[in-house]
Formats: C-alpha cells, structure tokens, sequence
C-alpha cells in the first residue's frame, strides 16, 4: 500500500466530526431572515422609469416630425420637391412618416376617440392605483 | 427521492425559492464543519465559522462561476472564513516549524502506527492531528479525507499547486514525527 493510501485510510478512521443536530435549521432561520430583509426581486430590463422616458422621446420625436412634415409646402411627398436640412435628406425621411399620417388620417374619428378614451383609463387608473397605495 | 445537481438547485434558489438552499446545507454541512473544526480545533467557533460561510455563499451566489465546481467554491468561503476567525483570536500560538524526523524513522513511524490497534491508532493520530498547525491539519484533511486533487486545493486555499504540494509534503511528514514523539521511541523500537 502506497504512504498516500496509508494515510488516507488512518484519516477515515478517525470518527467523523458532526455539526449539531440542528445545524440546518439555524443555517435557514439565518438564510430567511436575511430573505425577509432582502428578497430577491425580479428586476426588469427596462424600468418604470425607462418606459416613462422612451414613451416621452417617442411622443416627442412623433410630434416634431408631425410638426415639420405640416410646415412643408404640399406636395412634398415627392422625393424631388425635398429639402435638405444639414445634409439630411427630409423627403427620405418624410416618405414613410408621411404615410404613416396618412393612414393615420383614415382612421375614423369613433375608432381614435375610443383607443385614446382606453389609454386615458388606463393612464388614470395607474394614477389612481398609485394614490391608494400610498 | 431524484438527487438533483448543485447547479439545479442554484438556479432554483437565483429565482427566488430560498428552501432550495437547504439542500446544499444538508450536503454540505458535515464537511464544512469538519473543515473549520480542524483549522479552528474547537467545537462553537467551529460551527459559528459553517454557519457564516453558508450565509456568505447564500449571499454571493449570484457571483457563483460554475467555471469551478460549487463544492470548491464553497470550501474557500469555509477556508477562508476559519483563518479570518482564527486570525481574530488573540495569542496565536506560534511554533517553529522545523521537521527533523529522517526518512529511515518516517517508515518506521509508519509501521509502528500500521501495528496498533484501531482505537489506539485513532487516539494517537488525534493528538498528532492537534499538535499540527490548523493550516497543516486542513491540508491533510482536504487532500486525504476530503479526497480533493491538488488543483482543487490550490483554488480552495489560494496557494499555487506546487506550493500545495510542499505543503502537504512537510504536513504529513510533521504529522509522522509529532506521532513518534507521541508513541515514544521505545515503544516504536518494541513494536
């Protein structure tokens, strides 16, 4: 037998240390009070606050392209009465926003009074959830 | 009842099911206890040091690399922990490490404990065990009880692989001559 098994099998010999009977119990009671103090919570990706904020940069971009494609003299969905603005071709860019109002514009008034009466109620009852709890 | 893998139940307890958590106590208790009684070689401190180092791995897990095994991980929180309890208790008892004992008696040691009974063999290994240093007694503990290679010691204790093996080396070899002079000289020449 080689000096390495000798030893391993003296050292296995000797009884095997135990913790007391009630060394899991106390582990736990520990782990859960640190639990109680600082639960794991699912963070998400975007926060509340990063919706907030991508929400306002996408009403704020939509407005101002609103805006600028109203300033345009008509007729300036072709692309060859378009103006550069800094090197940007804004008829490129008005191409599909254009379109987009102008399917906008064929939404019927009751269709857009009702989705913006559901986003007001959900806007409201957020609002309303939030007053309540605190 | 299906045995399930260190990682499962890490992953259970990363979503949010803390219970998940005793399992890997229940698996790891005993040895993490009997780590940090050989370094800190009394019975509270001992099992204040195992509980800790179970919060500290609760705590960190989320830091948990499975490039290692969870088992190795574990231990250098176990590791660590009882040398940071040991370091903190005053008076440290400081020996001189000097290992005289030749190869010739090393063998002869060797036998002589080969020839004892179960019992005696056991008390006497004990009292050689609590006369080593508590790093000494870990490495022997981990490398032949524990049944950990020397790579997986060198990452529980922070030594290099070769440092490991000097170590372990020097420990055993300390551990034969503290025997010897546990058993006495005559009794070795008798038996």
């Amino acid at each position: 037998m080689s000096q390495k098994d000798l030893m391993k099998e003296w050292l296995k010999e000797l009884p095997s240390e135990q913790p007391s009977p009630d060394f899991t119990v106390k582990v736990m009671q520990r782990v859960m009070s640190e639990w109680t103090l600082n639960p794991i919570k699912y963070q998400p990706i975007i926060s509340k606050k990063g919706w907030w904020t991508i929400g306002f940069i996408a009403f704020l971009l939509t407005s101002i392209l609103f805006m600028l494609h109203s300033s345009l003299p008509a007729g300036t969905d072709s692309i060859s009465q378009a103006n550069s603005l800094y090197g940007i071709d804004l008829a490129k860019l008005f191409a599909p926003v254009g379109a987009l109002f102008k399917k906008l514009n064929n939404i019927s008034p009751a269709v857009a009074i009702g989705a913006l009466a559901i986003i007001a109620l959900w806007f409201f009852d957020q609002l309303f959830v939030k007053t309540v709890r605190r | 009842m299906e045995k399930k893998t260190d990682e499962y139940y890490i992953r259970e307890i990363l979503k949010g099911d803390s219970g998940s958590f005793s399992q890997l106590v229940e698996k790891y208790s005993h040895l993490a206890f009997s780590l940090s009684m050989k370094i800190l070689n009394q019975r509270e401190d001992a099992e204040e040091v195992a509980q800790d180092a179970f919060i500290k791995a609760y705590n960190s897990l989320s830091s948990f690399q499975s490039s290692s095994t969870f088992k190795t991980w574990f231990f250098r929180i176990v590791y660590n922990t009882s040398i940071s309890k040991l370091r903190s208790r005053k008076n440290i008892e400081v020996k001189i490490d000097d290992i005289k004992i030749s190869d010739a008696k090393i063998q002869a040691t060797e036998s002589a404990i080969g020839q004892l009974n179960t019992n005696d063999r056991q008390k006497y290994l004990q009292i050689g065990l609590d006369r080593l240093e508590p790093d000494e007694r870990a490495l022997l503990k981990m490398y032949y009880y524990d049944d950990f290679s020397m790579d997986e010691i060198s990452i529980i204790t922070g030594l290099t692989v070769s440092n490991v093996k000097v170590k372990i080396h020097r420990s055993r070899k300390k551990l034969l001559q503290e025997l010897r002079f546990v058993l006495k000289d005559e009794i070795i020449s008798i038996l």
